[in-house]
């Protein structure tokens, strides 16, 4: 059976626009964020964001590999203009 | 030492609130500008998102750091989020050091680092009526 978690994602900026909504609920099945974004981007459309976006989990940076756990926030950040 | 701020930015407030520093020779203060202009494109206005939490925090620790890399006396910054004009302060910056070098320095350091580190979103009004969001890896 698949270990399944759930988790919260979080969007921004354009990404938030595309996707229609700032966050979502979601049973998450793969083992790294990387693989988690990947997901989302293809259901929501945001693949051409690939390799622009940072991702976040739990309000600090996260690295790409890190697997996600149960109760995680994670939010894809595309490329910061703020300053 | 860092914050996100909702209204106007009161840059004597800001200043005063750093002050009195006896031992620093030496205050950099750093604007940014709302302008009119970006890539040929004539600008009415922007709007200024953040992800809160992560902001203020990575914000923060830059200002720590600059602190700490500067041997600066003190240091403090500001970002404007919400809805703003042509010609508002989007931000502020404030430091303060024994001598200038160290007080220049700073000062570009971490508006440079601020625009690389700090999730925030800007998103321009334009003046033909379009708008849209700068650096945007959708378009």
């Amino acid at each position: 059976m698949i270990k399944t978690v759930p988790v919260t994602v979080l969007y921004f900026g354009a990404l938030r626009d595309a996707v229609g909504r700032e966050r979502e609920r979601r049973l998450c099945a793969v083992d790294s964020l990387e693989a988690l974004w990947l997901e989302c981007a293809s259901e929501h459309g945001l693949a051409k964001a690939t390799g622009a976006v940072r991702v976040a989990v739990n309000g600090e940076f996260a690295v790409w590999q890190r697997e996600p756990r149960e109760g995680d926030e994670v939010a894809f950040l595309p490329p910061f203009t703020g300053g | 030492m860092f914050r996100l701020a909702a209204t106007v930015i009161d840059i004597q407030a800001e200043r005063s609130a750093l002050q009195p520093q006896p031992q620093a020779g030496a205050f950099c203060t750093f604007e940014g500008w709302v302008r009119d202009h970006h890539q040929g494109r004539s600008v009415r206005g922007l709007r200024y998102e953040a992800f809160a939490e992560l902001a203020e925090r990575a914000g923060r620790e830059l200002v720590a750091t600059a602190i700490r890399r500067f041997e600066l006396r003190v240091a403090a910054a500001v970002h404007r989020v919400g809805e703003l004009h042509v010609g508002d302060i989007a931000v502020w910056i404030g430091v303060a050091a024994d001598h200038r070098a160290a007080a220049f320095e700073a000062c570009r350091w971490l508006i440079d680092r601020i625009k690389e580190e700090v999730p925030i979103w800007k998103y321009e009004h334009y003046a033909d009526g379009s708008a849209g969001w700068v650096s945007d890896p959708l378009a």
